[in-house]
């Protein structure tokens, strides 16, 4: 009989976390499921949702900090996970994902859906710098409008 | 009578209180007999826009895919006004919208149309909570347009700057709402509906001098759903049992209130357990138990265990759904003097009322419940038959009904 499959759903703030362990459970009920979660958060919460609790040394990590990345990484690296979940779609999350060391990394969305996270880091980059610009431009332009052409002066 | 239900956000199963309030009342209104139809936006890769399987839902609903191109007010107003002309409805309700709702309530003029708000979209452009610095804010985008403008945008920095869009933010760019004209055309947008239909009568008093016909209704629970409830399993306590539901991870719902409230008590008694819908593990104590995420029937039985539910919101929520399912439930509620909670909560009748963010108000508020168990009986007896008002039948025989008939002789 093959082994389970091993299974790691990161921690991020939000109460959609425990659907995401239920949606692991329901979908893959053989499955190893191992959260990760910061220091201090009530383990009895998660009740049978989980297999076993990774806890993060800080509750949050500054992206300076790579020491702690680094630990923390090396930490998820030795669960050798088949999969890795994250809940939000973030460069940050995608990063820290690609260096995981899952076959398999993916995102599970606020409306239940777990999809791929499939693109490589370079593109994750070209795709924030577009981001980043589209939006600096859009917002620069509102603020003009905003503060140039008042409604008041109108009337 | 045909009514239609315009609604460019609703979801189902429900993202918030407009959706479930949306259900409710075209149930109710087909379950007396009229023709009701809903025409509901749906936007591909969204969560929050338009997600519901017609065939799934207990009335009638045309769903309108659109892409995000297709959002521009001119082209889905087209769309929407096509849709429902060609339904011929007597009475059509405009529902939950963001930016966009002023576009359609014009495009829809040419039928006797009611506009539906649910929290302070119309005077808050940032939001819609109305709530800066810690506090309910005094501005309106009504009155004070450029102001409002400018903290709007403000608000929307980093999501605008990142390019991650939600719905309101996606609708703000849409409907151009940052513009100076948008502010006008929210004004005539106003005249145009016959009635526009708000959750409390804080929001009517908003709206004095905008419309002559500005109807106060309730949204409304399944009263039955909520008797004999049993308790949770492994949630016994030999304590007394003080519960905030909801969305308690929200810092406008005021949990840090309760918290501070529950630390002066633990000063001088233990006799009390806090628990919370809540799981931010920097909260820890002996006294507080973070419930977490739980679904809909796990929620109710939550009040079955408990001995009073606190509603500490700071913002001045629009209803305050929490406080009616707690009444339901036949528990005193201790709530804050704000928005919708000073309609539903009776100050000595149903629970008390204390001032938003005063710790030491709601400590003595729970301390005089905690001290006296037949208060608490009575308190809990009156809430469950004053919740009876609150159940769905009522309302739409209250509010609706009339409603629809002076609409339609008018």
């Amino acid at each position: 009989m093959p082994d389970p499959k091993r299974i790691c759903a990161f921690y991020s703030r939000g109460p959609h976390f425990m659907r995401l362990l239920a949606f692991l459970r329901e979908r893959e009920p053989q499955a190893h499921i191992t959260a990760v979660v910061p220091p201090g958060y009530p383990k009895a919460l998660l009740g049978n949702r989980a297999d076993a609790v990774i806890e993060t040394a800080k509750a949050q990590y500054a992206a300076r900090d790579l020491a702690g990345i680094r630990d923390l990484l090396r930490t998820i690296r030795a669960g050798r996970f088949d999969e890795f979940v994250v809940m939000f779609d973030s460069p940050r999350l995608r990063l820290l994902a690609a260096f995981t060391g899952a076959a398999r990394r993916s995102v599970f969305t606020v409306d239940g859906r777990c999809l791929p996270l499939t693109v490589s880091p370079v593109a994750v980059l070209v795709s924030w710098l577009y981001r980043s610009l589209r939006g600096r431009l859009t917002f620069a332009y509102i603020y003009c409008v905003v503060h140039g052409r008042p409604v008041e002066r109108r009337k | 009578m045909r009514v239609a239900f315009v609604d460019l956000i609703f979801s189902w199963p429900p993202n918030g209180g407009a959706d479930v309030d949306l259900y409710h009342v075209a149930q109710g209104l087909q379950a007396v007999g009229h023709d009701v139809r809903v025409f509901v936006v749906h936007e591909a890769d969204s969560y929050e826009r338009g997600r519901v399987t017609p065939d799934a839902l207990p009335f009638p609903t045309t769903r309108l895919d659109c892409s995000r191109r297709d959002l521009r007010p001119d082209r889905l107003c087209r769309r929407l006004a096509a849709a429902v002309d060609a339904w011929r409805p007597d009475v059509v309700f405009i529902q939950h919208g963001f930016a966009l709702k002023p576009y359609v309530c014009e495009a829809l003029a040419h039928h006797r149309t009611v506009a539906r708000y649910y929290a302070h979209e119309l005077t808050c452009a940032r939001d819609a909570r109305r709530f800066r610095e810690g506090k309910p804010c005094p501005k309106d985008y009504l009155r004070t347009p450029d102001f409002c403008r400018a903290c709007a945008l403000e608000g929307q920095r980093r999501a605008m700057c990142s390019w991650r869009l939600n719905t309101w933010n996606a609708d703000y760019l849409a409907a151009r709402a940052y513009r100076p004209k948008y502010h006008a055309r929210l004004l005539a947008s106003l005249r145009t509906v016959d009635a526009v239909v708000v959750y409390n009568s804080m929001l009517k008093d908003d709206l004095t001098g905008f419309h002559y016909r500005v109807k106060v209704i309730p949204s409304g629970v399944r009263v039955a759903d909520y008797e004999d409830l049993p308790p949770p399993r492994g949630l016994a306590s030999d304590r007394a049992v003080i519960l905030m539901s909801g969305r308690a991870e929200d810092p406008l719902k005021g949990l840090d209130v309760l918290l501070e409230a529950g630390r002066r008590l633990r000063e001088h008694r233990r006799d009390f357990e806090v628990r919370a819908t809540h799981c931010d593990p920097a909260v820890s104590a002996d006294w507080f138990t973070a419930l977490g995420w739980s679904d809909h029937a796990e929620a109710l039985r939550l009040y079955a265990a408990a001995d009073m539910v606190v509603v500490p919101s700071l913002w001045a929520e629009p209803f305050g759904i929490v406080a009616v399912e707690a009444m339901a439930a036949g528990k005193p509620v201790c709530a804050g003097r704000i928005g919708g909670l000073r309609d539903i909560v009776r100050d000595g009748e149903t629970g008390f009322l204390f001032e938003p963010g005063d710790a030491t108000a709601l400590a003595r508020c729970i301390e005089r419940l905690l001290d006296d168990a037949p208060l608490r009986e009575r308190l809990g007896a009156e809430a469950r038959r004053v919740a009876r008002d609150y159940d769905w039948d009522r309302i739409i025989e209250r509010h609706y009904l009339p409603l629809l008939e002076e609409l339609v002789r008018a």
